[in-house]
């Protein structure tokens, strides 16, 4: 029983969960802020670069505080929830609790331990984010056809949207994978830097 | 404590509804009603200031999309303008029943509406927490400046370009330092209220859907009721 107890996550760390998530979202909103006006409208898509270039120390704090099957997804799962409250995209949800899901499981199979491993698990952990992104990247046609009715040339429009889409979707990505793992070794010496030494983990 | 105003449960019933019309192409009168629909609850609620300037943003969308998005030539520009103009402006019902349930819902209606929902302790526990700690962090962040001030710290702007990483970890560190100690004593708070305890926990906040809940979610229901009329003849 014992065993079990141990595994599961206990009423401590779901408060503990409770506040870095609202650390967490802090940066986030953080990140939306510095983001948002730089091109109004378009850079509204790189939201989660900054986010995952900053989010880094307090993913690496987290998992070394709740080293448990459950606290990452937790605490994508209420960034998804946020997402539907404040009326965003509603597939950000599921996008945030599915993305943070696999990024717990592979935190898991390493055992929250391993370094390279939780980094890799932060970097899946950063395209959480991505949700409310998805509809100016993947569904233009909603807003395309209004354009069309208008009387734009449809085949002109069409290839005006998708390069501008796919050139998007890859700078995303791409520059995602960078800063997360800049933020998440940025994280990693923190921790080893501060929060070890002062013997909270 | 009964909850004044909209049952938070019809808040987020909007917030669906919202997410249903972003699928469904109303006509441009339509659409208009629609967002007259959503803003309602702001001056039924004594916010007249943001129900108005939703609005605002609206017709300044939809002007901008008539008059302005047909001249704009440059591709790059095209899929910013339109973006604006007609993508975001279908999300905007939503961002509006969103603002409307942030603005007028307090921390303990939230907790309430979750356990009635049915909302799972391991969910329910962190998002109550995490609401409650947002004024202590931004307390701390204070405190965290006035001592960086003293010691000659990050005190202007130029420092934070200067120096982002460092600057960035003087404000972090200290912040989840102590995060990490509220944790703690906010455990010690809840065990003693009896937070692990078993069996149903009560509430004083009573959540009660009234007439006015069935009014706004059928006022929301018009304009789908009129597109699917519209199609038909």
């Amino acid at each position: 029983m014992l065993e079990s107890k141990k595994k599961k996550i206990q009423l401590k760390e779901h408060i503990s969960i409770g506040v870095y998530t609202a650390i967490y979202f802090i940066i986030c909103a953080l990140a939306a802020g510095l983001t948002v006006l730089i091109i109004p409208g378009y850079s509204y898509a790189f939201i989660p670069v900054i986010t995952s270039l900053l989010a880094g120390t307090i993913y690496m704090l987290m998992v070394a505080k709740v080293p448990k099957f459950g606290a990452i997804s937790i605490m994508g799962s209420i960034m998804g929830i946020f997402f539907l409250i404040v009326g965003r995209f509603p597939g950000a949800t599921v996008i945030a609790i599915v993305i943070s899901i696999l990024a717990d499981v592979i935190a898991y199979l390493f055992k929250y331990r391993n370094k390279v491993g939780v980094l890799f698990s932060y970097i899946i952990f950063s395209y959480s984010l991505i949700g409310p992104v998805v509809p100016m990247i993947f569904f233009p046609s909603f807003y395309q056809d209004q354009l069309i009715e208008q009387g734009r040339d449809a085949a002109y429009i069409e290839g005006v949207f998708q390069s501008v889409s796919e050139y998007t979707l890859i700078i995303l990505v791409v520059s995602i994978l960078i800063m997360s793992v800049i933020g998440g070794v940025f994280g990693q010496r923190m921790m080893k830097k501060h929060f070890e030494k002062a013997g909270i983990v | 404590m009964i909850v004044k105003g909209f049952d938070p449960r019809a808040k987020l019933l909007m917030i669906i509804l919202a997410a249903v019309y972003v699928t469904i192409d109303l006509s441009i009168l339509l659409e208009i009603s629609l967002i007259l629909i959503f803003i309602l609850p702001f001056f039924v609620s004594n916010l007249p200031l943001i129900g108005s300037s939703f609005f605002v943003i609206y017709v300044v969308q939809l002007l901008g999309s008539l008059y302005l998005l047909p001249y704009v030539e440059s591709p790059f520009f095209i899929y910013i303008v339109s973006f604006i103009f007609n993508g975001f402006r279908l999300l905007l019902p939503g961002i509006i029943a969103g603002t409307f349930a942030i603005k007028t819902t307090s921390v303990s209606e939230w907790v309430a509406t979750f356990k009635t929902l049915r909302v799972p302790n391991w969910l329910l526990i962190p998002i109550a927490v995490m609401l409650r700690f947002f004024p202590a962090v931004r307390e701390d962040y204070h405190h965290i400046r006035k001592a960086m001030a003293f010691r000659g710290i990050g005190t202007s702007a130029l420092d934070l370009l200067k120096k982002p990483a460092t600057t960035f970890e003087y404000i972090l560190i200290p912040l989840l330092m102590n995060a990490t100690q509220v944790a703690e004593d906010l455990t010690v708070s809840a065990l003693t209220k009896g937070l692990s305890l078993p069996g149903k926990h009560t509430t004083i906040v009573q959540l009660k859907w009234t007439v006015s809940d069935w009014l706004l979610i059928i006022a929301a229901l018009i304009p789908f009721i009129l597109n699917i009329g519209g199609t038909v003849s």
